[in-house]
């Protein structure tokens, strides 16, 4: 079945439409949803949240953009929602920017597994800023306004992001600092 | 040697993971609430619509009840004018007859 049939199919509120499209991106969308939520219930919670948001406002898709790019917002304003219940965005370490260098290399290729497990080990604070930045691609403006945080405060924590990260792929001998 | 960020961003892409499988159940579930719920308006809004239409109805029928009912009692005034005078009529023509019967025992007793 093509994407545009299942979303037709979807807007007219066919059950077997709502489940191939089910199982033809919730592994993608709980994937996404995973990266910002270390603990697999909650990340299932949020997910099951984000499905009967996309299923149930699916009439409201313009087909001019991307179907997955907009299932993904979905995904991610749920699980951004989920932590904003949870953490006080405000209350996380800042720092100067400048202090710290941002470069990060490492020689090791990483393998898909190897990013959740990295991911899980960060803060919630450090793997928000980290994924709306670095894979989302919001600037850090947008993050600020997103998460309610000062431009300077989301900039610190990407730092700290990383520098944690390195420092997580060193333990493991996989990495070196460029 | 390659950029950490480039390779997170590579790699996230390729992310999936399988829900339990009970996850399509519990969102089964609340797509059945949700249609239930939409199902329990659409009759909550056709009852409040009947609702509303047997109101105006018993509105419009108290109201040509009472103005038929209005136009009864005037009509039945009206004839009961009528009556009246005509009774008075009669009264009056009662009274001449009278009148002249005792204008003839009145003579009558004087011859």
């Amino acid at each position: 079945m093509t994407a545009e049939k299942l979303i037709k199919d979807c807007k007219a509120g066919d059950p077997t439409a709502q489940k191939a499209l089910y199982e033809q991106w919730g592994p993608l969308l709980l994937g996404v949803v995973r990266r910002y939520l270390s603990r697999t219930e909650d990340a299932e919670d949020v997910f099951v949240e984000g499905m009967f948001k996309i299923l149930t406002k699916i009439q409201t898709f313009r087909e001019e953009g991307s179907f997955e790019g907009w299932m993904k917002r979905i995904m991610v304003n749920e699980a951004l929602m989920f932590l904003r219940k949870q953490h006080n965005f405000h209350l996380v370490r800042e720092i100067e920017p400048s202090d710290l260098h941002e470069t990060a290399t490492i020689e090791y290729t990483l393998q898909a597994e190897d990013i959740l497990k990295i991911l899980d080990q960060l803060p919630d604070g450090y793997r928000t800023v980290f994924n709306l930045y670095v894979i989302e691609g919001y600037k850090h403006r947008e993050i600020a306004e997103i998460l309610g945080i000062s431009i300077n405060t989301s900039k610190s924590q990407l730092i700290l992001a990383k520098k944690r990260m390195q420092e997580l792929l060193k333990k493991n001998r996989l990495t070196k600092t460029g | 040697m390659k950029d950490m960020e480039s390779q997170f961003l590579e790699h996230s892409k390729t992310i999936r993971i399988t829900p339990h499988a009970r996850t399509w159940e519990r969102l089964e579930a609340k797509l059945h609430a949700q249609r239930g719920h939409r199902r329990l308006f659409t009759a909550r809004l056709i009852g409040i619509a009947a609702a509303i239409l047997c109101l105006v109805a018993v509105s419009a029928g108290l109201f040509f009840y009472t103005r038929w009912q209005d136009a009864e009692n005037s009509m039945q005034y009206s004839l009961s004018l009528e009556e009246l005078q005509v009774t008075t009529a009669k009264a009056e023509s009662i009274y001449d007859v009278e009148r002249i019967r005792r204008y003839y025992i009145e003579v009558s007793r004087h011859n």
